[in-house]
């Protein structure tokens, strides 16, 4: 079930926040975390069923790991090593077998001239984040640096709805000892207007920005050798803004459903693009991954502690991992080891880098990060180079099928009816640009507005508008082919 | 202001101002999905992929017209009049024959007892994947469940694009239906030789015949899933199946990408499975010399006048181009051999001159 469907808005949320503040109220806490759990699995399986088994099965497997971990005596050393190793690898292998199978047959196939047959596998939803979080309960657990939980505590540790599909990657003691407070038992209206803020605004970045950005992201990848440099320019940025305001909007709004069950999830964006160099982006953009990567691979690998030559290969080596895990290809690959390079450039050079002026370090990074998504989204990396290599083709033109795009889009339509010359599109794309910049290194965060929320008319009404305009714009409308061919 | 006093009054205000939202496009129904036009405004309906399932659930038919942007041009009375019956026209410009029979299968569920289709075959469309819409269809008005109307009734789109538009119409007193009585209106000096000739690229490199069964597993795939179970699964309805004449321009385009010999295979492989039931008829105006080769008829390498349409409907009714059972492979091969012998490139060239 997704966050932006009225499906979700009307029906799921309302329901699944009375019964779990319902049954507290009589007390009945452990009722209403199974309430919450079977929720959350409803949330899970509402698309496809069939892969409810995958998240109950990873989390038995990996519940039944941990538990042994704490009842074994610490002197079976050589049991426990096993049963971590075992762990761990039926949780890569999980994840492999589903997400990478395919990839890695089929790059053998074109490779080898091989002729193994594809399995064709649906990835299970959120199978990357929740692998990941159980990973790191399972080192911990492997460390004794976690309790055994209940089933039911664990149960909601993995599968809590907010962060099951898209994150923020949360760690057990983040969120199980949350839910044990008697104090966050009870529906709080604070909590609740603060949630209520959070998701608006993150909803209304997801649907009016990151929805809209995203035909122009379409069009342009999808005719890629025929862009103007203007058109190549524009799918670039707009590819840019709407990953931020789509995943950073996905996050506000587990946040905010996460408030309104006065739970407090860990910050996973903190304004990424006003990054002065690539390692702050990496402190701000996806942190929860980061901390996982760096807690759980980086530091095991010795992280800086080690020769220059070592560390810089440490740094490779998890950016490669994020770049697998990100997605599946070699553009995926590329993608990461871009970032590694430029982490590693950063690191030696940090002295004079850090010297240069803000603003130019600014620049640098956000054409540098811009770059990298690319080929975070193109198809190919000959696709990835063929766009960049578009924005020096020459241009200022919008080709037809782009424009048709553009004007049925209601807001840029409103614009152009209002606003009509020659070029009046190019204009507006450029503002629209410029107003996703400012959004994004001018204006306070979600996260930063929901600590210092208080509630006044000026929010409300706010709120008011940006909810009511994302739940009107929800379904949109698809194609206007006209009949006239 | 308490957070308590916020959060009532924000819920309160969105959620009167949605509910409201809703109720007024339920009650102008601008894709006539509740009733037909119950509404007050001119309906003006001109969006196929969204305003066919409104019309197909709710107007009072027993006729089907079917098809590509191919039969967009007919004109309903025609049919009307000749066949006796009262027919919708919910066409898919450059639709797929998955389009064809969703569509139907709305016309088939909403009650309707239809007697005859209408249904205008193209080449490319027995070729197109089977689950393959023309655009991703909006599904929420295709089925009958209610609880996902909330896609309809609060869909800002729909009331800009839509309601809109036939408030406009209304107020401005712009009394047409478009997609039901008429056709496109279109300038009559847009079908010329010209503008047919300048829509394709001469000369063609010829590439090599990709052979009969090109095309044979999607072409099996749409009539196994898509033609024949609808055939099959209502013998009351009288289905008439029929090709419209492209020109001589699109057979060139055909032969020199090598998918000639595919083309007509496919023809005689789905009439020949059509054949197969008896509440089937089929015309077939592909062949008409006098038409395919007269390029004035057209405005590009396929579409053609208002007048074929009518002329088409007339001999449909007549049975003058009918095939039959023992005839359809004859008059297949023979067209094949026409287009096979046929001198493209004096043709065109004489034309350019």
């Amino acid at each position: 079930m997704l966050f932006n469907s009225y499906i979700f808005i009307f029906v799921f949320l309302p329901i699944t926040l009375i019964g779990y503040f319902a049954l507290n109220h009589f007390h009945q806490n452990k009722i209403a975390k199974v309430w919450l759990v079977i929720c959350s699995l409803f949330f899970y399986a509402y698309y496809n069923v069939a892969y409810l088994w995958v998240i109950l099965a990873s989390m038995v497997v990996n519940y039944v790991l941990c538990y042994a971990f704490n009842k074994l005596n610490k002197s079976k050393t050589g049991l426990r090593r096993f049963l971590f190793v075992l762990g761990s690898f039926i949780n890569i292998g999980a994840l492999f077998f589903y997400k990478y199978l395919d990839f890695i047959l089929e790059t053998a196939n074109n490779f080898f001239n091989t002729d193994f047959v594809y399995l064709n596998l649906v990835l299970p939803l959120g199978i990357s984040f929740f692998t990941f979080q159980q990973i790191a309960y399972l080192v911990d657990s492997y460390k004794g640096k976690a309790p055994v939980y209940s089933v039911v505590d664990y149960a909601l540790f993995v599968t809590f709805f907010p962060q099951l599909i898209q994150g923020p990657i949360v760690l057990h003691n983040e969120i199980i000892l949350q839910f044990q407070d008697e104090g966050k038992r009870k529906f709080n209206t604070d909590n609740f207007a603060k949630g209520l803020y959070a998701f608006s605004l993150g909803l209304a970045k997801k649907v009016i920005i990151a929805d809209n950005l995203g035909k122009i992201t379409t069009f342009g990848y999808g005719n890629i050798s025929s862009l103007s440099s203007f058109e190549a320019v524009m799918t670039i940025l707009a590819y840019t803004f709407q990953l931020y305001f789509d995943f950073s909007g996905y996050c506000d709004m587990a946040n905010g459903i996460s408030y309104m069950f006065n739970i407090e999830l860990p910050i996973n964006f903190n304004s990424p693009y006003k990054a002065r160099n690539i390692s702050d982006f990496w402190k701000r953009w996806h942190m929860t991954l980061t901390r996982f990567l760096t807690n759980y691979i980086y530091f095991p690998l010795g992280g800086s502690r080690c020769s220059t030559f070592r560390t810089c290969l440490n740094v490779m080596i998890v950016f490669l991992v994020s770049g697998i895990w990100h997605g599946v290809g070699f553009t995926f690959i590329v993608w990461g080891l871009m970032h590694g390079v430029a982490m590693v450039l950063y690191r030696l050079l940090k002295k004079w880098i850090d010297k240069v002026p803000y603003a130019v370090t600014w620049l640098l990074t956000f054409i540098f990060i811009n770059l990298t998504w690319v080929f975070f989204r193109a198809l190919t990396i000959s696709d990835a180079g063929l766009l960049i290599s578009r924005v020096f083709s020459g241009g200022f033109q919008l080709q037809e099928e782009l424009v048709d795009t553009l004007i049925h889009t209601v807001p840029i339509h409103v614009v152009k009816n209002i606003f009509e010359f020659d070029g009046a599109l190019n204009v507006i794309l450029i503002a629209i640009m410029i107003g996703a910049t400012i959004i994004c290194l001018c204006t306070k965060n979600v996260q930063e507005r929901v600590k210092q929320f208080c509630p006044k008319i000026i929010n409300l009404l706010t709120t008011v508008f940006l909810l009511i305009w994302s739940i009107l714009s929800l379904s949109g409308v698809s194609t206007f082919l006209y009949f006239n061919f | 202001m308490s957070s308590k006093k916020w959060v009532i009054t924000l819920i309160s205000i969105t959620m009167v101002i949605v509910i409201a939202f809703g109720a007024l496009q339920f009650y102008l129904d601008p894709l006539l999905q509740y009733g037909g036009e119950r509404g007050p405004l001119t309906y003006r309906t001109y969006t196929e992929l969204y305003c066919n399932p409104g019309i197909a659930k709710n107007y009072d038919y027993n006729a089907v017209l079917l098809g590509s942007s191919m039969v967009e041009n007919t004109d309903v009375s025609e049919l009307d009049k000749l066949f006796g019956c009262t027919t919708i026209k919910v066409p898919y410009s450059g639709g797929s024959t998955f389009n064809h029979k969703t569509i139907l299968d709305v016309c088939y569920d909403s009650g309707h007892q239809v007697e005859k289709v209408f249904w205008a075959l193209d080449e490319y469309a027995l070729t197109t994947g089977k689950n393959t819409p023309r655009f991703p269809l909006p599904e929420y008005l295709y089925d009958n469940t209610k609880i996902n109307d909330l896609s309809y009734l609060l869909n800002f789109d729909i009331f800009y694009y839509y309601t809109l538009f036939d408030i406009s119409g209304t107020i401005k007193n712009q009394n047409q239906i478009m997609m039901r009585d008429g056709s496109w209106e279109a300038d009559e000096s847009i079908y010329c030789k010209g503008n047919a000739l300048s829509s394709i690229s001469y000369p063609m490199t010829q590439k090599e015949n990709k052979g009969d069964s090109f095309f044979e597993n999607n072409l099996l795939d749409n009539l196994e899933y898509n033609i024949l179970p609808l055939i099959k699964a209502h013998p009351e309805t009288e289905f008439h199946f029929y090709m419209a004449p492209y020109s001589i321009l699109y057979w060139y385009i055909e032969k020199s990408d090598g998918t000639l010999d595919a083309q007509i295979y496919d023809v005689q492989t789905a009439l020949g499975k059509i054949f197969e039931y008896d509440n089937t008829n089929v015309h077939f105006f592909q062949n008409n010399e006098e038409i395919i080769t007269n390029l004035d008829l057209y405005k590009d390498y396929t579409h053609f006048k208002p007048e074929i349409n009518s002329w088409m409907t007339n001999e449909m009714y007549s049975h003058t181009y009918d095939l039959t059972k023992e005839s359809y492979i004859t008059v297949l091969d023979n067209f094949h051999n026409y287009l096979t012998e046929f001198d493209y490139d004096a043709f065109i060239s004489g034309m350019i001159e």
